[in-house]
């Protein structure tokens, strides 16, 4: 197991645009972060959401950067950060959440902790699809749910027809496109099968889930 | 020269305008590499084309094909996780394995499935950019169609200006920018993809149609194919606005 040559983190939700909350912070600085970026409406962490990709900050003293969240760099230094690295729980036209990490000193991510911090958050993205879900979906399959193990569950190594079926629950359904991700997942979860199978046949037409 | 030659020449300098272009007007990643595996098949002549990303968790994903089949080579060589592309990746350096054997020895899995689908000499070329190599582009032939060293060297003309074109910052320090193009890049496909069940759905059309309606619907409105996605997939435009003009 790689640890992260971080000090601290903490994940948040973003639920719909402009509502957020803390779901965990490892301490206090982390929490501070996590509400300067909150208060200041700026922010990695701000912009990792709005663009939807990881936004890497090796270095809050640096000019560039403190010309790009004037308010917030200064308030993140004061508050103990010297680095932080916002990745947002993101798949395709979703996002739920943000995972930030800080570092005490400057200093950038090596590719292994980049890896590393990108599964965690693949992991974070995971778990809070399960919690679109009601728990009732999430039941264990009677005998020994071999079918279904951890990796065909994973988001992130999702193949193109788990999205394209997410779509089409999304109108079917007439839910959000998490909605629709989850009840796939979990659907596939009480049947003890691979997402992609069902994702196929839902593509195929040949499998209809009910609607709530 | 022949008109034959004329043509493919016209086409090579309007794939490199349209690569040029993406570098300074802002541009869809994965409009672009569709573009550029279509290209390659187009222009060299190939069997087929297919290209694939690093996800930065030490994987590669499927970023474009030119066909569903090759869609299925590139995921069969992930599965074994063998192949061309795959190596080539690792290496950072163009491969080509020309004979059956040569295949066969290398990637014996995959060897079998290149066969049993009907395509020869396979070509790999990397996406690098100095000391980052962030992908690799896949041609595949048809049994004993090789692929002159000229037409390679296109292909990698092609490949290292895409790399350009994604890694779009001048100055790529460490990996900052690179993850952030690169998650986008995935990201976008995942996004495409979405949409492309929501309107398959809503308007009763298979996948490929659908994405004839997304891309049709994105030049009309002179939007990114990725941003018209999003705006389907998070439900602020309606399918049917893009339905009804495709």
């Amino acid at each position: 197991m790689h640890t992260l040559p971080i000090a601290g983190a903490s994940l948040t939700l973003t639920t719909a645009v402009g509502h957020r909350s803390l779901l965990a912070a490892s301490d206090g600085v982390s929490a501070r972060l996590d509400e300067l970026h909150f208060t200041l409406g700026e922010g990695p962490a701000v912009d990792a959401v709005s663009r939807g990709h990881p936004v890497l900050t090796s270095d809050l003293a640096e000019p560039g950067t403190a010309g790009r969240w004037p308010a917030f760099s200064g308030a993140a230094i004061e508050a103990g950060a010297g680095a932080l690295f916002a990745l947002p729980l993101q798949i395709g036209a979703v996002c739920l959440g943000v995972l930030v990490g800080y570092r005490v000193e400057p200093g950038r991510l090596s590719a292994d902790d980049l890896a590393q911090a990108l599964r965690l958050a693949d992991g974070a993205a995971d778990a809070l699809l399960n919690l679109a879900v009601p728990a009732s979906d999430l039941t264990e399959p009677d005998g020994d749910g071999d079918g279904a193990t951890h990796d065909n569950h994973r988001t992130y190594s999702f193949g193109a027809e788990v999205h394209q079926a997410s779509g089409m629950l999304m109108v079917q359904l007439g839910v959000s496109i998490e909605v629709a991700l989850a009840r796939l997942r979990a659907y596939a979860f009480a049947q003890g099968r691979p997402v992609s199978e069902i994702a196929r046949e839902v593509v195929a037409g040949t499998l209809l889930l009910e609607r709530q | 020269m022949s008109d034959v030659n004329t043509s493919r020449e016209l086409r090579l300098g309007r794939m490199f305008v349209r690569l040029a272009d993406s570098l300074v007007t802002g541009f869809d990643v994965v409009e672009m590499l569709d573009a550029l595996v279509s290209s390659c098949v187009d222009l060299l002549d190939a069997g087929a084309a297919g290209l694939m990303l690093t996800d930065q968790r030490g994987q590669l994903r499927v970023m474009a094909a030119s066909s569903e089949q090759t869609r299925l080579m590139e995921l069969f060589e992930l599965q074994y996780d063998q192949g061309p592309c795959v190596d080539c990746y690792r290496s950072g350096q163009p491969l080509r394995a020309d004979s059956d054997a040569e295949q066969a020895e290398r990637w014996p899995l995959f060897a079998r499935e290149v066969r049993s689908r009907g395509f020869g000499p396979l070509y790999a070329l990397p996406l690098r950019l100095r000391e980052n190599t962030i992908g690799a582009l896949n041609i595949f032939q048809l049994p004993g169609e090789q692929l002159p060293e000229g037409d390679l060297q296109i292909a990698q003309a092609l490949a290292d200006v895409a790399t350009i074109a994604i890694l779009q910052h001048r100055t790529i320090h460490a990996g900052e920018q690179l993850a952030e193009q690169l998650q986008t890049a995935l990201n976008s496909r995942v996004t495409i993809e979405q949409a492309k069940g929501v309107l398959a759905e809503f308007a009763h059309v298979d996948m490929a149609r659908a994405f004839e309606m997304l891309r049709h619907y994105s030049r009309n409105t002179q939007s990114r194919l990725s941003e018209v996605a999003t705006a389907i997939a998070s439900g602020t435009l309606p399918p049917e606005t893009v339905t009804a003009t495709g």
